[in-house]
């Protein structure tokens, strides 16, 4: 599909339009935090924003989500509850596309969850590149999540009195379709486009001292590792990491009953490993009892096993979870120091 | 109102009030819309912000308020023998609350500021939750409680389920929230070892968790007073901290740790 070249305001009309006609939502700076919300007109989008509070994923798990309701009696009544609202998310960054993709592969190609599929078939996800590192907590480049070539409908790239298009399915093109003022990409808006993207790479630095496809191998090494430990005595166990991990999917099944106790709905509520609770079985035991534990799962999730279930990278290296930790547990640093310390499991 | 789970006798309930501001009872009171429903389900033989009939015979006690005088003491064991389920409401009665600050003074000095010359015909004892003086079945915590947690509660209660009270810190609630976080603008917070169940209410309006839901079920105390100290704060900073609402378990043993309540 043709890419095509929009002058900015053209663009901010679209969208300003756009929004009065449907749910639009996109990066919104609400004091020191950015969340994606439903917005009014372009105006309203943060202009250089870091990586939103909660990840867009919020749009196909919601944070709580019905799934069906119920009505005991005789016979139980079960209904499902389907809501998949038709939304437009506006500027996802690439390392979020690369995070939707793997949950596109669990809740559709491996599990085909029907609540999952509802809702993404009925979202439109629009891309903004980055042309430079949020800061010194993002790692995308050494993840290989900085570039982004599926897994969206549109991705814009800000040229600065213009903006790139690159279309990326069928519903992007009709999407796009109602824009007056876009012309179909030439030769020359390609170049501008290649430009910044050098550009781009010269900004941003590796920051692993692994490639990202090395990091199963270091985690599956480094299982007995003390550092483990020591993160372990840190940890406060607050579930922030995962609650921002725009990866992180785990989910708890909870049933709310009515006062007639009789009527009621099942919902399904963010969950996280992090948590005390989060192993515990109906005899009250802990299969991860210990923080260091849970600490080294997150990691491994994020590191190795989601790689080697599924191929594709368990951490996309927004660095959403370093900027959220109260104590300063940052993956780069974890996976630095797994490097740097082969024989860490006799290091004291 | 035909359900299986419906049980063929209403439970009686009694609502009792130690040292307290009667707010936990007045949000029962709040549960306008669902009071009708409620009251098919339950009844309520003692519940002094609302009805004047008063009977001694319960299958479940609720207790609102801390323990302050002898008399508490006597009565709660009373109460105790008599209701199979004792439930306290609020952070008075768990895990002390408001009525805890006065365990920080010296023990004659809040009836002197209150009483006066009459602080003698006042006396009154440590401040102590109502589980440091008879075995106690459930919390449901908050300063107030919220009015759905204990809807909630007494649902799971008369079904045979454990209410579901989350033993997670705030932490988690917050970030779903999106919140700002407190520290993230110099100032501290609770949230991080306090218990989740109130939707991050403060931290939600701008203000920071004071802790009135008491401690999490598994606060890592230690690693969270190390980040206090690196904002800044001394362990007597520490203490006060902790003294709003959880003032019994951070001066009864005149640690400077919050005791995890189980």
């Amino acid at each position: 599909m043709l890419d095509r070249m929009v002058p900015k305001a053209d663009l901010n009309r679209f969208i300003d339009r756009l929004a009065s006609e449907q749910t639009v939502a996109a990066p919104v700076a609400e004091g020191p935090s950015i969340r994606f919300q439903a917005i009014r007109a372009a105006h309203e989008i943060a202009e250089h924003y870091l990586p939103t509070a909660l990840p867009p994923s919020k749009y196909l798990l919601p944070v709580k989500e019905t799934l069906l309701q119920f009505r005991l009696g005789e016979h139980i009544e079960m209904e499902p509850v389907l809501e998949a609202p038709e939304v437009i998310v506006f500027g996802i960054r690439p390392c979020d596309l690369h995070a939707l993709a793997l949950l596109d592969a669990i809740f559709i190609d491996d599990k085909h969850d029907g609540h999952y599929a509802a809702r993404r078939r009925r979202i439109t996800l629009v891309g903004m590149e980055c042309l430079e590192p949020c800061d010194d907590r993002c790692f995308c480049h050494s993840m290989e999540t900085l570039e982004v070539h599926a897994n969206y409908d549109l991705l814009l790239t800000d040229l600065g009195d213009d903006v790139y298009v690159a279309v990326g399915s069928p519903k992007g093109r009709d999407l796009f379709a109602g824009l007056t003022g876009a012309r179909e990409a030439l030769y020359e808006d390609r170049t501008r486009l290649r430009r910044a993207h050098e550009a781009r790479d010269a900004a941003f630095t590796p920051r692993l001292d692994v490639s990202f496809d090395q990091l199963p191998g270091l985690l599956a090494e480094s299982a007995d590792s003390l550092l483990w430990d020591v993160l372990g005595e840190k940890c406060l166990s607050c579930g922030a990491c995962t609650n921002v991990c725009p990866t992180c999917y785990c989910f708890d099944v909870g049933d709310e009953l009515d006062l007639d106790l009789a009527t009621g709905r099942r919902y399904r509520t963010w969950d996280s490993c992090q948590l005390d609770a989060f192993a515990m079985v109906g005899t009250g035991e802990s299969f991860r009892k210990p923080r260091a534990m849970r600490v080294k799962h997150r990691l491994n999730r994020k590191g190795r096993y989601i790689m080697e279930r599924y191929g594709r990278q368990g951490c996309v290296g927004c660095g959403r979870c370093a900027r959220a930790c109260l104590v300063d547990i940052n993956p780069i640093e974890v996976f630095n120091q797994l490097k740097g310390q082969p024989a860490s499991r006799t290091v004291r | 109102m035909d359900g299986p789970l419906r049980p063929t006798k209403r439970p009686r309930l009694a609502l009792f009030e130690l040292a307290s501001c009667a707010g936990c009872q007045l949000q029962i009171l709040n549960c306008e819309d669902e009071l009708v429903d409620l009251l098919q389900l339950v009844e309520f033989v003692y519940f002094k912000e609302a009805i004047s009939e008063t009977g001694n015979e319960y299958d479940i006690a609720l207790i609102e308020g801390a323990v302050t005088r002898e008399a508490d003491e006597t009565r709660l064991r009373a109460i105790r023998e008599r209701a199979p389920l004792v439930i306290t409401l609020g952070a008075c009665a768990h895990p002390v609350g408001i009525p805890g600050l006065k365990n920080a003074h010296d023990s004659e000095e809040p009836g002197r500021l209150v009483y006066g010359d009459a602080a003698g015909y006042f006396p009154s004892t440590l401040a102590r939750p109502v589980d440091a003086i008879i075995p106690v079945d459930a919390h449901i915590p908050g300063c107030p409680i919220h009015k759905d947690e204990f809807l909630s509660v007494v649902t799971a209660l008369l079904v045979g389920r454990r209410p579901p009270i989350p033993g997670y810190p705030v932490c988690v609630e917050c970030r779903l929230a999106e919140n700002p976080c407190a520290f993230d603008r110099g100032a501290l917070c609770l949230g991080p070892v306090t218990r989740a169940g109130c939707g991050a209410l403060c931290p939600s309006y701008g203000s920071r968790c004071y802790g009135c839901r008491g401690p999490a079920d598994d606060p890592n105390v230690s690693s969270f007073e190390a980040l206090l100290e690196k904002n800044g704060l001394n362990a007597e900073d520490v203490l006060a901290e902790y003294v709003l609402y959880n003032g019994y378990r951070a001066l009864g043993d005149q640690a400077l740790t919050m005791e995890v309540s189980r």
